[in-house]
């Protein structure tokens, strides 16, 4: 059992993978693809794939299968994204 | 004769299974070490060096490697070029948001892996493919 600094608590993180995820202000970034010890890859784009490594830490909350984290889509787009 | 050959099946078939829970649980304690030993490669990247590197002795390391850096460290990309090139004699051709490169190279195996991963603390993740034949080809889509 892991938990982060929101309390988040996820027993099997390879449950996450193929679930949507959404930035604080409610952009789509993409599905989780991959599950690293300490970030998740998440990968949008029909064909070429815009990538984004995310801390596992940045896990706000899982809410009907979908993970919202904290950081808004600026923070990501210039801090996660890495293809 | 009958009795017995009922008896010998339904023991064969326990014996499958306990077979089968073995190995997924061998395969899942196996996946988890490598995860903890190798916490910044890619899975997938890291098995198939491993089964290449295990599998086929004359395998000539060919990686296509994206190494992804720290976007807080600052890094100067051109700077990380060099230091890659200095390293494997192979030029990075791709920077991908002023913070990954990409480079095929050779003779890249786990050791090598690890070395650069030690080497080099800005590193945050690995990833890419490797192939069974040397090619400078570019077309993996990893």
């Amino acid at each position: 059992m892991e938990t982060d600094k929101n309390n988040v608590i996820i027993e099997d993180w390879q449950s996450i993978v193929n679930k949507p995820v959404y930035s604080s202000n409610g952009k789509d970034i993409g599905i989780v693809r991959s599950v690293q010890p300490e970030f998740f890859i998440s990968s949008f784009g029909p064909v070429t794939h815009d990538q984004y490594l995310i801390p596992k830490t940045s896990i706000q909350t899982i809410k009907n299968g979908i993970i919202y984290i904290n950081e808004d889509s600026d923070y990501v787009e210039k801090n996660f994204k890495f293809e | 004769m009958e009795k017995e050959k009922v008896i010998k099946s339904s023991s064969s078939s326990s014996d499958v299974k306990r077979a089968t829970e073995q190995l997924k649980a061998s395969y899942q304690k196996f996946l988890s070490d490598s995860a903890k030993l190798f916490p910044k490669v890619d899975q997938k990247l890291l098995l198939d060096m491993l089964q290449f590197e295990t599998n086929y002795k004359d395998w000539e390391g060919s990686v296509l490697l994206k190494i992804v850096y720290d976007s807080n460290a600052n890094v100067d990309t051109e700077q990380k070029k060099e230091v890659i090139y200095q390293r494997y004699q192979k030029m990075p051709d791709y920077i991908v948001e002023d913070r990954s490169l990409r480079v095929k190279v050779i003779r890249m195996y786990i050791k090598q892996l690890e070395e650069l991963l030690n080497s080099d603390s800005d590193i945050v993740y690995l990833y890419g493919s490797a192939s069974l034949s040397p090619t400078d080809s570019y077309s993996d889509s990893a």
